[in-house]
């Protein structure tokens, strides 16, 4: 799915080596993006819902909570694209209000990992020793349970509802951004650069977030494009399980689970905000994807 | 290799503790706690004194780490005390429904692994063609879906439209094939890629030219040579996958309404039945454990250089 490195890509590496780098690195980065199938369709659709959710009330003539009982369950029509439910709320517009929850639920609980897990793992790889040994001893633990029995866990502790979804998922995923950044932080600092800081006699805040943190943001970047991926995928599943949002909210997995009991008489209940839910989830994963083999050529698969 | 498999195993031993430990002290401190419930249901709680001891009478007034080592003590004999809904033991609950979980993860595991490493080869040995892309566009398809989506698409379309398969419920291999296919699908995308990754490697090595240049048709290069070869890395995605599909099943079981262990636990979870959802995880984190051994213990066999100490160097394997 990834495309061949073009034929002229050793002159743009030699290019960027002698030009200053911060302004062409982030040229290159996004040049090999918009040459990927992948990054065009990820990003394009990522874009797009942003969009949506900000112009949402423009978009769509309907409310999203407001019922009309006089139009309950109707099918796809032009009236209304994705058929409206049991209450007679235009299904398209619930979705359409959802992607804002989804982008909350992406961008809460993955800064909430990142927060969390980078410092972690900046400290953990930096100073090594004992510190090195609990944290990941903490994180084994944390992974010896599965992702989203993680979330739940956490989830009985602080209660159900939306927020602490999003805390828990958050929380749920911080082992991963500690093992890819205390990796990464590892052999960053076998660099001679960081020799160099310590020997003009940098402090270790300052090797840390100065000489450390930027060099090492490739892996993190793709590690928190994917992260959105996941978060948006437990995010919804909790709130499936009733965990999470409550009815009236329109979130996409309650959505799904709202269309479960009328699976016989309306298909469309479950199956369009369920495709939302997809399409989003591939869309982070495309992006996430072609920004590795953007970020690292070497790391493609 | 006996010394290797003794290491692994108490090196678990630790992690197994730690994460008890978690499960106790997350599910411990809750509000709405088990004592308020319990009294409200036999009526005992008329006064506050009853409720103190009800507490006293449960052992809730000692020190936390005190009441960690009953916990912990109880598990190792199998006893995690009694569901505060039906007073039944938590153990009995559990084996109750751990045959269904294990069923449905282990199908979907092998779902998982049939279909990844198909996908995957095929996609290495057409590399460029649409058959590629097709396979990774599956992949990456399987791997985006939502699982409890994916589950009620194929109830809505073998179950409702088609009439295949019975809805919902548990019994019969009737009812195991929707929910394993919906668990093993969400699996397949990783062994794909993994698998294409790796049979690219193979197909550029010498003994595979060595092999076409002795005359052998392709599809026995193939089938002989490459493709037992791409199969190791299979071996350690497997071990993580297993988790995954743990996790998933969780969902899976609920759309399926399987009286499974991820059932068990969400409804424990909405009735704050927190003996129970302290077993349930317990359970799933053990066999988690358990299975992320067996891969270190297989790649032990597989790789001599591993059980011979190099411990530090199997993950770059």
């Amino acid at each position: 799915m990834a495309n061949e490195p073009g034929n002229d890509q050793p002159q743009k590496m030699i290019r960027s080596a002698l030009k200053p780098k911060q302004n062409n690195f982030f040229q290159i980065v996004l040049r090999r993006i918009l040459r990927s199938n992948g990054g065009i369709i990820g990003g394009g659709y990522l874009i797009s819902l942003i969009f949506a959710a900000a112009a949402a009330p423009l978009l769509s003539p309907y409310d999203p909570i407001k019922m009309s009982p006089t139009e309950a369950l109707q099918s796809p029509s032009w009236e209304h694209l994705a058929g409206t439910d049991r209450l007679g709320r235009d299904i398209m517009t619930r979705i359409l209000y959802g992607t804002r929850i989804s982008l909350q639920m992406g961008v809460i609980s993955v800064g909430i990992a990142l927060l969390f897990g980078g410092l972690l793992g900046l400290i953990a790889g930096y100073f090594g020793g004992w510190i090195d040994n609990a944290t990941m001893f903490l994180t084994n633990i944390l992974l010896a349970l599965p992702g989203i029995l993680l979330a739940l866990v956490i989830l009985a502790a602080l209660g159900p509802g939306l927020g602490n979804v999003m805390i828990a998922v958050g929380i749920s995923t911080i082992p991963n951004y500690i093992r890819v950044v205390r990796g990464s932080v590892l052999s960053a600092k076998e660099s001679d650069y960081i020799e160099a800081a310590r020997a003009i006699g940098s402090t270790n805040t300052r090797i840390i977030f100065y000489h450390i943190a930027p060099n090492i943001m490739a892996p993190v970047i793709v590690l928190t494009t994917l992260g959105f991926a996941t978060a948006v995928l437990i995010g919804a599943s909790v709130s499936y399980l009733g965990l999470g949002a409550s009815p009236p909210t329109p979130e996409w997995g309650v959505m799904v689970s709202e269309g479960r009991n009328h699976l016989q008489r309306a298909w469309w209940l479950s199956t369009m905000p369920g495709l939302a839910i997809m399409f989003t989830v591939i869309a982070y994963n495309l992006l996430g994807d072609s920004l590795r083999d953007a970020l690292d050529p070497r790391l493609k698969t | 290799m006996l010394v290797y498999i003794q290491r692994q195993l108490l090196l678990a031993i630790p992690v197994l503790v730690g994460v008890s430990a978690l499960i106790f002290f997350m599910l411990s401190y809750i509000p709405g706690q088990a004592p308020d419930i319990m009294a409200l249901q036999s009526g005992t709680a008329s006064s506050a004194e009853e409720l103190e001891r009800v507490r006293e009478q449960l052992g809730l007034n000692d020190p936390v780490i005190v009441q960690y080592g009953r916990f912990l003590s109880g598990a190792l004999q199998g006893d995690f005390g009694r569901s505060i809904r039906s007073n039944q033991p938590v153990t009995q609950i559990i084996a109750a429904a751990f045959p269904a979980t294990l069923q449905l993860a282990v199908v979907g595991t092998l779902i998982a692994v049939v279909i990844g490493v198909t996908l995957g080869n095929l996609a290495a040995i057409f590399r460029g063609t649409w058959i590629d892309t097709l396979s990774m566009v599956i992949a990456l398809v399987g791997w985006s879906i939502p699982n409890f989506w994916l589950g009620i698409v194929f109830i809505l379309v073998f179950s409702v439209q088609l009439g295949w398969f019975p809805i919902t419920g548990q019994g019969g291999i009737e009812r195991l094939i929707l929910p394993s296919l919906t668990l093993g699908l969400a699996g397949t995308g990783l062994i794909a890629r993994l698998v294409r990754t790796e049979s690219l490697e193979q197909l550029s090595r010498d003994y595979v030219t060595t092999a076409r240049a002795k005359g052998l048709r392709e599809s026995r290069v193939i089938l002989r040579h490459v493709f037992p070869n791409s199969l190791i890395p299979v071996v350690t995605v497997i071990g993580l996958q297993f988790g995954r599909l743990l996790g998933g099943a969780v969902i899976v079981e609920n759309v399926f309404a399987r009286q499974g262990i991820g059932r068990i636990a969400v409804d424990a979870l909405l009735e704050r039945d927190m003996p129970v959802l302290q077993g349930a995880t317990l359970l799933l984190a053990v066999i988690f454990i358990l299975s992320n051994l067996a891969v270190d213990i297989a790649y032990g066999f597989l790789d001599p250089r591993i059980r011979i100490g190099q411990g530090a160097t199997k993950n770059n394997g």
